[in-house]
């Protein structure tokens, strides 16, 4: 497996390419754009892209669809129905499929945004999106939803094996273990601590 | 990027080491072994998607190599040389260094995560997008180096130098921290509490 990871200016954010020797195809995970140099990364190894995972529809994380779109023939999976005019394949939580010769378990973790969803694949590489960063959580619009996010994670992220690596939508990578111990969003208090700042509605 | 690839041994679910086919617990004559597996590594300049979880490595020189893909995770490594050495997307979770020295080193979208550094420099270092989240750090020094979207949260950090550090991006939010020294860094461009988080 060849993990390629791209920092795009645009919204600060990580894309990554996954390439599978075997199978000679690859994914991209959350496309903020595709430069020359992702496109030199994919044809050096001659990769066909056969599926898009996205994570959530924020700009920032899809914006280099209509690019991929002109040069390759993939399949978008999202939890939307349709991107940028793009059609997708629709996923939802506990969807497992193969593309590019990898099983992929899709799991829905709401709060971020209403469609996040995050990608285990291989069972050892999970993309989680804006959903958990190295030692945060994305930021949702409410004390509400800062705490179902977090009852979420906890439930169905933080039962995988302390190994599992992330690849998050932002910052630096991490895995499940050092989330558990040193994630300051699950310290007690934090929704309440930044309450006055994600409290929209109140 | 690297493999898992369980221990031979029926029942053990730590992984094996690259170029064998056991754990740490199940290698017979394990740093007889491992010394050699780490031989066959600096007979290479590059070191790719290799396993090296659970070792225990003393005294080793891996200056001016380069890392890709590879999991160092719960490792003990004392006394070695990482001087201008180049890790890429490898992960050095649960670890611990002691005496080691990374100075000059680009080190850019790794994760030491909940690590203990003791008497290590990172001095002058490319550090991009490098997870240092719930590690301890004492008597450490990063001075002159580049945190660009690096994260300190919830470090523990005792006598700690970040001088002439460049913090653009970076996440600091120390749980303690007891003699740092920020002279010459623009820590205030560093996000420090969690008001200013727009992610």
């Amino acid at each position: 497996m060849k993990v390629y990871q791209h920092y795009s200016i645009f919204g600060f954010a990580n894309s990554y390419i996954v390439g599978n020797e075997d199978s000679g195809k690859a994914l991209v995970v959350d496309p903020a754009e595709l430069t020359p140099t992702m496109i030199e990364k994919i044809e050096q190894h001659h990769f066909d892209v056969s599926g898009i995972l996205i994570t959530h529809d924020h700009t920032h994380h899809i914006n280099g669809l209509s690019t991929i779109m002109k040069i390759y023939s993939p399949t978008i999976y999202a939890s939307d129905a349709k991107l940028l005019g793009f059609q997708c394949r629709k996923v939802r939580d506990g969807d497992i499929f193969e593309e590019a010769g990898y099983e992929i378990r899709a799991i829905a973790v709401p709060g971020h945004s209403q469609d996040s969803i995050v990608y285990l694949l291989a069972e050892l590489f999970l993309f989680t999106g804006d959903v958990l960063h190295a030692g945060l959580i994305g930021k949702t619009n409410s004390t509400f939803n800062t705490n179902a996010l977090i009852a979420r994670i906890r439930q169905k992220l933080f039962s995988l094996p302390g190994n599992t690596v992330i690849f998050p939508g932002h910052g630096p990578p991490s895995t499940i273990a050092t989330e558990k111990k040193a994630n300051i969003s699950f310290q007690e208090g934090f929704a309440e601590h930044i309450r006055s700042n994600y409290d929209f509605f109140v | 990027m690297f493999k898992i690839t369980p221990c031979g041994v029926e029942g053990c679910e730590r992984p094996a080491f690259s170029l064998e086919s056991l754990c740490y617990r199940h290698l017979k004559d394990y740093p007889e072994r491992m010394q050699k597996s780490m031989q066959e590594l600096q007979a290479q300049n590059i070191i790719l998607n290799r396993v090296f979880d659970d070792a225990s490595l003393v005294g080793l020189d891996f200056s001016r190599y380069r890392f890709v893909g590879c999991s160092f995770r719960n490792v003990k490594i004392q006394q070695s040389m990482f001087t201008g050495t180049s890790l890429h997307l490898c992960f050095l979770d649960h670890s611990s260094f002691v005496s080691c020295d990374f100075s000059g080193s680009d080190i850019d979208f790794c994760s030491f995560g909940t690590s203990a550094f003791m008497d290590c420099s990172f001095e002058n270092s490319e550090l991009i997008q490098v997870n240092f989240d719930g590690s301890s750090l004492v008597d450490c020094t990063f001075s002159g180096s580049n945190l660009y979207n690096s994260r300190f949260l919830l470090c523990d950090l005792n006598t700690v130098s970040f001088d002439n550090c460049d913090f653009k991006r970076a996440f600091y939010i120390p749980s303690k921290e007891v003699k740092v020294t920020f002279s010459g860094s623009n820590i205030a461009e560093a996000v420090r509490d969690l008001e200013h988080l727009y992610l």
